[in-house]
């Protein structure tokens, strides 16, 4: 689901080398909760492009895929853009379940890419997917 | 002298140390508070007993042999059991059903034809169809059979996915689209070659025909009969966005029922057999109609005549009396509706079914008390000395609450059963001892939110809940929005949390807040609220609230949260002053029983000379 440049939407910066499958998947994903994406090509780190991308994203959540196959995503809500996900070279199931994601926290649903991500981890995948993880108390 | 109060209670044991003076009031020095170990009033109390009075006398900078007394509580032990019995259960005839939320179904509207492979649809010779699309088959490869079948003339009027694909089907199938039901995980479970009907509500919208058990007789030309046996398939199809029905041949799944069970209460004016499809009330009616309780008894096979065995057979094992000599002292029972899988139900679904949680309360003599003294002097090597009933202490600790004056009655809610006692103004005092307490909340918690961990069950009555709006926001269960300085973590987004000191920590299942905040506020009146009305008026002047004054909450429970105020709004129309007591003025609803052993004792001393 393509949008003009002014509309609502998810951005998706990618770098020119990135996977056109990784891209693909995502955009699936993306287009599967509704929300609307539009694709930018540039390059950069995958985690320097989410963030860019969020800042610059009407609704506030952008994503980025780089050359070496990272994929991050970042929300801008309140001042400086936070990356909420950041994993090396999902497989295309994972990059549906990111742009689903990414969908989901302009829905405001609960994420579902963060368990894929922690079960690659746990099987010791090269690169490892990283999660960004903060302690935080309630009162 | 020092001496040393001791409150064996079902789940914590505390202590009180105080000098005491002849004639002087006692001088409160330190105060402890321990797990007990084993079941009150038994041997195995002794080791709950020394940690507490260990803990009590270093913080009062004393050594335990300088206590000249230690008193006990006189409680027999009590064992409360609780048990859940379901009345009804949705079995499907004639129909199976895939009836869920997912998040994003595709299309709108609604399809009836025959179930088909959607690798099989041009085979189809019969009329409308359902197209069924297992995950194997990719959504670009689904969604060209399905637009290759319709150029051909086949009627595809609808769609059951396996994946998550509806939407990216539904916008490669373009045109009028049809309604698709996706995240059906059991789809090897839907009939192929059999009428079914699906159908996806607009955005914000709920299904209105399969709910309908009239729109299912027309969608499927039903007779009267018929209809009646597809009635609980459209029940629980209720308030969904899509839903599947496949009509299934006659017989397919038997519809059949739960024996509900009955029990039989033996009171001192007369013996009552209550089936438990009458409900909570009907058992509760008979409980107060027959009088004093001398033992319940349930049906043999049913959950609540294991229940009243197994209570009895734990308290025979824990004081060495056999359970034949053992009788059930009270009973309360409560209502609940707990979600129930559905037979015949193709993606877990769940109805809302009626059920009744019974407590029951096993009392034994006053002999395992003297013997419990007995042990711990030798073990302590100080005088010990069984003083008072529990519910004498206990008033005069809640007396020591400022702002307080006999007449007093005081409510001690504890995990299995309620305590409750008043004293007049002539310092006469009387008591009652009511089964049902905080496991029972628990039950109807976890029971109704479909939560069976019992320590979730725990949190979630202790805490409060909130929603993770977002990375930045928490909306708090009265509304109240929060918003963060550090992003929260990203696993929380979107979830009901709990409100813990270990953080916010996410719900099982995501209920609504206002479902958890519900079922929890709803649970404690029920037990909580409902005992100690019936506690209270058992205690009142000719049975009426209005004659009480002051009403003391005692006890862990009086710490909750929220319970305090629960009960004071329900007694508030009678004019009584409620609230948790402050037991010394600096512990709270703790302590009290403890307190009162030592108050107990001085004043007795004094009396005595």
């Amino acid at each position: 689901m393509m949008t003009p440049a002014d509309a609502p939407a998810i951005i998706l910066r990618a770098h020119p080398g990135a996977p056109p499958g990784a891209i693909t998947a995502f955009a699936h994903g993306c287009e599967e909760m509704r929300v609307p994406l539009r694709i930018i090509i540039e390059d950069g780190a995958a985690s320097d492009l989410a963030e860019r991308a969020a800042q610059e994203s009407p609704l506030g959540v952008g994503a980025g895929i780089d050359d070496h196959g990272w994929l991050g995503i970042a929300v801008a809500r309140q001042g400086s853009p936070c990356l909420v996900l950041h994993c090396a070279q999902p497989d295309a199931a994972l990059c549906r379940l990111a742009g689903s994601d990414a969908g989901r926290l302009v829905l405001e649903l609960p994420l579902r890419a963060l368990a894929a991500c922690a079960a690659g981890q746990e099987r010791g995948s090269s690169g490892g997917g990283m999660l960004k993880r903060r302690e935080t108390r309630g009162d | 002298m020092f001496i040393a109060g001791v409150d064996i209670g079902n789940l914590t044991t505390e202590t009180a140390v105080a000098m005491v003076d002849p004639g002087t009031p006692p001088r409160f020095l330190a105060s402890s508070l321990v797990p007990t170990t084993g079941i009150k009033g038994t041997l195995a109390n002794v080791p709950g007993v020394q940690q507490g009075l260990a803990l009590a006398c270093e913080a009062a900078g004393i050594s335990l042999n300088r206590i000249g007394l230690v008193c006990i509580n006189q409680a027999a032990p009590v064992v409360a059991g609780v048990a859940m019995q379901a009345l009804t259960e949705t079995v499907l005839a004639d129909s199976a059903i895939a009836g869920h939320n997912p998040e994003t179904p595709g299309g709108e509207g609604l399809g009836v034809g025959v179930t088909t492979l959607v690798d099989r649809l041009l085979d189809a010779d019969h009329g409308p169809v359902i197209a069924v699309v297992p995950s194997t088959v990719p959504f670009e490869t689904a969604a060209r059979l399905i637009a290759t079948a319709k150029a051909q003339g086949v009627a595809v009027c609808g769609a059951i996915v396996q994946a998550d694909d509806g939407v990216l089907i539904a916008n490669r199938l373009g045109g009028a689209g049809i309604p698709i039901v996706d995240e059906v995980m059991a789809i090897e479970a839907i009939p192929l070659g059999q009428q079914a009907a699906v159908e996806v509500a607009p955005p914000g919208a709920t299904v209105q025909t399969l709910c309908n058990p009239y729109g299912l007789a027309t969608i499927f030309g039903l007779d009267a009969a018929t209809t009646a046996r597809l009635a609980p398939a459209a029940r629980a199809l209720t308030g969904l966005r899509s839903a599947v029905v496949v009509r299934l041949p006659a017989g397919k799944h038997q519809a059949r029922r739960i024996p509900a069970g009955a029990i039989t209460l033996v009171g001192e004016r007369a013996e009552r057999r209550v089936d438990l499809r009458a409900g909570a009330a009907a058992v509760m009616t008979a409980r107060e109609r027959i009088g004093r309780l001398h033992d319940v008894t349930g049906e043999p096979g049913s959950s609540a005549g294991a229940m009243f065995a197994r209570v009895k057979l734990e308290l025979s094992q824990a004081t060495g009396a056999p359970a034949s000599t053992l009788t059930i002292r009270d009973l309360f029972a409560a209502d609940l509706t707990v979600p129930q899988p559905v037979t015949g139900g193709l993606s877990n679904e769940v109805t809302q079914e009626r059920a009744v949680a019974l407590a029951a309360m096993v009392q034994t003599d006053q002999v395992t008390a003297e013997r419990l003294a007995q042990e711990l002097e030798q073990v302590l090597r100080v005088p010990v000395e069984c003083r008072g009933t529990e519910a004498e202490a206990g008033i005069l600790g809640a007396l020591t609450t400022p702002g307080t004056s006999t007449p007093i009655a005081v409510v001690d809610f504890g995990s299995g059963s309620t305590n409750a006692a008043r004293m007049q103004a002539d310092e006469h005092i009387a008591s009652i001892h009511c089964a049902g307490g905080g496991s029972m909340v628990n039950l109807i918690i976890g029971e109704e939110l479909g939560i069976a961990d019992e320590s979730w069950r725990e949190d979630l009555k202790r805490h409060r809940v909130a929603h993770v709006e977002d990375l930045f926001r928490i909306r708090h269960e009265d509304g109240t929005l929060q918003f963060t300085s550090e992003p929260l973590p990203a696993e929380l987004f979107g979830r009901t949390v709990l409100v813990s000191l270990a953080g916010y920590v996410p719900i099982p299942g995501n209920p609504p807040v206002e479902r958890v905040r519900q079922v929890r506020r709803s649970a404690k009146r029920r037990v909580f609220g409902t005992n100690a009305e019936r506690a209270l008026r058992h205690l009142a002047p000719g049975g009426n609230l209005r004659y009480l004054d002051f009403v003391v909450l005692a006890g862990g429970s009086a710490q909750d949260f929220e319970l305090p105020g629960l009960i004071a709004d329900q007694f508030a129309e009678h004019g009584i002053v409620v609230g948790a007591a402050n037991v010394r003025g600096e512990l709270g609803p703790r302590n009290a029983v403890a307190t009162g052993l030592v108050l107990l004792w001085a004043r007795q001393a004094t009396r005595s000379g």
